[in-house]
């Protein structure tokens, strides 16, 4: 679909958030339906789909064995990934990762790494010489908005009934199962979408791309950890600090449905 | 130095004076839209912006080049995002060539229709920064008529900052020097004498 | 660990609340339709502006307005350890809020069917290179002569061992407990930039805004003063 189709649905949206309505009827601070599916993938020892309304997604866990970042020796790593394919969208094209994908990928892992809620320590096998490789790897299936959210929601879920691989004898045995992954906090991510001066929660399709601005907070249940505003709209510093004490309590509602 | 504002500059009160070019009303102010020189007329609050790129306007005279032929017309550019459909009875245009032209229509995309007044020849395409061809041109033609004057070359000016200088070559060589220093000088005062200086001497 | 902060001095000697030393020079390119330089502590960042130009490709054309294109790039030199040349993830995701962070401030419908061209190089990176990057890109477009509703500043604040302080240095970024950087419109005070990570209560969260914010409004002063300056070389000549 065009952009000056879009531009017609807009206007649509904005009107209705102008009188705090929501196309799909929910209230501005509500999810759609979520459904989360640990282990969705057999093969991998890590997994699961998850879907917030239509958007789809599955989060698949990879491993590998390799040297350690030079300035942290005795830390595994963790790379993020995602693949905005076309299967997703009319409007996803197969080829380098665009930038919302970049900027998905790299808020998805902020959510991860700065809550230190992986300890990467005990990821590690020989101090300097060899630490575990975590893959996360996401696959959107379906956009219908929100992407955020559900791929946080997907990624804690694959953790926290995932599972390292057996390593013996320098070797890495795909096929069993060794130690349980070291997730201590599980990050959830809460994005809330500005519509014309209206704030709300989960924007489905069409919300997010009529909104004008949008910011989402990454907690554990120790706190915040990350905090990004996207979109080309603003907000006050009133509008932030309101809707970080909400998604405390929205992340507690998610964190309570992941099985 | 004439008063220069920045964009979100707050200018006067809404109430109290006329919002005019390049100037918006935000909460009963009105607010700068670019970086330009401030001015005032008849109680509207003008800016006159220090740089930018041409935007078509009707009446406006531009100097563009010819790109390709149409039936009983053609399409020029004239150093601009948009380009121009310039339509006559009896001319036949080839690409390249240089055109004299008066914009008689601008829609809401910005699509140009223009007339043409006349072919250009034998001179020298120079551009300058559109915003400081009123200046150039100075108060009913004065500043661009003294340095016709003292080069006695033939300048068309186009408002799409563009002009075509026709010469001595000396000469040619001294209408851009003076051009070049209104361009890099525009806001201050005292201009007008800088530049009857320049032209006075005879290098 | 050395300590970050002690007896409330940071290790350049700065206050929880001073930010480095900020200069900035609008008009320096002969090509580029505005421009800017900024230098900002040890930071040197050099900002482009191109347009509003014929928008290419053409089918990415919006005909109710110019459409912005935001290129952050850091040379191989900027940084310790050479940086390879392109565009990384990084880049690309600082390209990304830089740009959403111009377009609300921007009037950006005087020109349907065009494009505007941001290129900000960083030529010498000591933390804070988006927030540098994005006060040029500002002065740049306001040099070129694009309306724009009001100006964009950006400065980050964070958090170093138990104190909020302002524009961490380097060594403060990389020990620091947590890194804010915002934009603002400053007439209104508007975030049109924020992103954080690290560790933060709410308090110290709305705190670190807090004063994120002042350091915003005095780089909207250097901003005005370099724009203010642009010709003022002139007189007395």
């Amino acid at each position: 679909m065009g952009n000056l189709s879009w531009n017609v649905k807009s206007k649509y949206i904005h009107q209705l958030a102008e009188k705090g309505e929501r196309q799909d009827k929910r209230d501005m601070y509500k999810y759609r339906e979520i459904d989360i599916e640990p282990n969705y993938i057999d093969n991998a020892l890590g997994s699961a789909r998850v879907k917030i309304g239509e958007t789809d997604i599955v989060a698949g866990l990879s491993f590998d064995v390799g040297d350690p970042y030079s300035d942290s020796p005795d830390k595994g790593v963790i790379i993020t990934n995602n693949e905005l394919g076309p299967i997703a969208s009319p409007e996803f094209e197969s080829g380098p990762p665009r930038e919302d994908s970049i900027e998905l990928s790299r808020v998805v892992d902020r959510g991860i790494r700065e809550s230190g809620a992986l300890d990467l320590k005990e990821l590690c096998i020989e101090e300097r010489e060899k630490v575990w490789l975590i893959f996360l790897d996401i696959h959107i299936l379906d956009y219908n908005g929100n992407l955020f959210d559900a791929s946080e929601l997907a990624l804690t879920t694959a953790l926290k009934h995932g599972h390292l691989p057996k390593y013996e004898d320098e070797k890495i045995h795909h096929k069993e199962e060794g130690e349980k992954i070291p997730l201590k906090k599980l990050p959830i991510e809460n994005t809330f979408a500005k519509i014309g001066d209206k704030i709300m929660l989960d924007p489905c399709l069409e919300e997010e791309k009529s909104l004008d601005a949008r910011i989402t907070f990454s907690t554990t249940e120790d706190g915040l950890c990350a905090v990004q505003k996207g979109g080309s709209g603003s907000f006050t510093q009133e509008e932030v600090m309101k809707h970080l004490e909400k998604s405390f309590d929205h992340a507690e509602e998610l964190r309570k449905q992941i099985p | 130095m004439r008063k220069i504002v920045i964009p979100g500059e707050k200018l006067a009160s809404a109430e109290e004076k006329n919002n005019g070019d390049h100037t918006f009303v935000e909460e009963g102010k009105i607010v700068s839209e670019v970086f330009g020189v401030l001015t005032e007329s008849n109680n509207y609050m003008n800016v006159n912006p220090l740089g930018g790129r041409y935007i078509p306007r009707e009446d406006d005279k531009i100097i563009g080049v010819v790109t390709s032929k149409k039936y009983k017309g053609c399409i020029i550019e004239f150093n601009s995002a948009y380009t121009a459909y310039v339509s006559t009875e009896d001319s036949d245009y080839s690409v390249g060539e240089v055109i004299l032209a008066k914009i008689e229509d601008v829609n809401e995309v910005n699509e140009v229709r223009a007339s043409d007044i006349m072919k250009l020849y034998d001179g020298k395409l120079v551009e300058m920064t559109p915003s400081f061809v009123p200046r150039l041109i100075g108060r009913k033609g004065s500043m661009i008529s003294m340095i016709k004057d003292e080069t006695g070359c033939t300048i068309f000016v186009g408002r799409n900052g563009r002009l075509w200088i026709k010469g001595d070559k000396e000469q040619v060589r001294r209408v851009e020097k003076a051009v070049k220093k209104i361009e890099e000088e525009a806001p201050t005062s005292g201009l007008t004498k800088r530049i009857e200086e320049l032209l006075e001497e005879k290098t | 660990m050395t300590e970050l902060i002690k007896n409330g001095k940071r290790q350049d000697d700065r206050k929880p609340e001073e930010m480095r030393d900020l200069s900035i020079e609008a008009g320096v390119l002969k090509r580029a339709d505005g421009s800017a330089y900024l230098e900002w502590g040890s930071n040197k960042v050099i900002a482009g502006v191109f347009g509003p130009q014929k928008c290419i490709p053409q089918h990415i054309s919006n005909p109710y307005k110019a459409i912005l294109k935001f290129r952050y790039n850091m040379a191989p030199f900027s940084v310790d350890d050479r940086k390879r040349p392109g565009p990384d993830r990084r880049s690309t995701e600082i390209s990304k809020v830089s740009k959403e962070a111009l377009e609300s401030a921007l009037i950006l419908r005087h020109f349907p069917n065009t494009m505007i061209e941001i290129f900000v190089e960083v030529l010498q990176a000591a933390a804070g290179t988006r927030c540098a990057s994005l006060t040029a890109a500002s002065v740049a477009l306001a040099d070129a002569g694009v309306p724009m509703k009001d100006m964009v500043a950006a400065c980050a604040a964070g958090k170093i061992g138990d104190e909020v302080v302002l524009d961490l240095a380097k060594e403060e970024d990389n020990a620091g407990k947590a890194d804010v950087p915002i934009a603002i419109k400053p007439k209104s005070g508007d975030i049109v930039l924020l992103q954080m990570d690290g560790d933060l209560t709410p308090e110290e969260f709305d705190e670190t805004l807090s004063l994120a914010k002042e350091g915003c409004m005095k780089v909207s002063e250097e901003q005005q003063k370099a724009l203010q300056e642009k010709y003022e070389m002139e007189e007395g000549e």
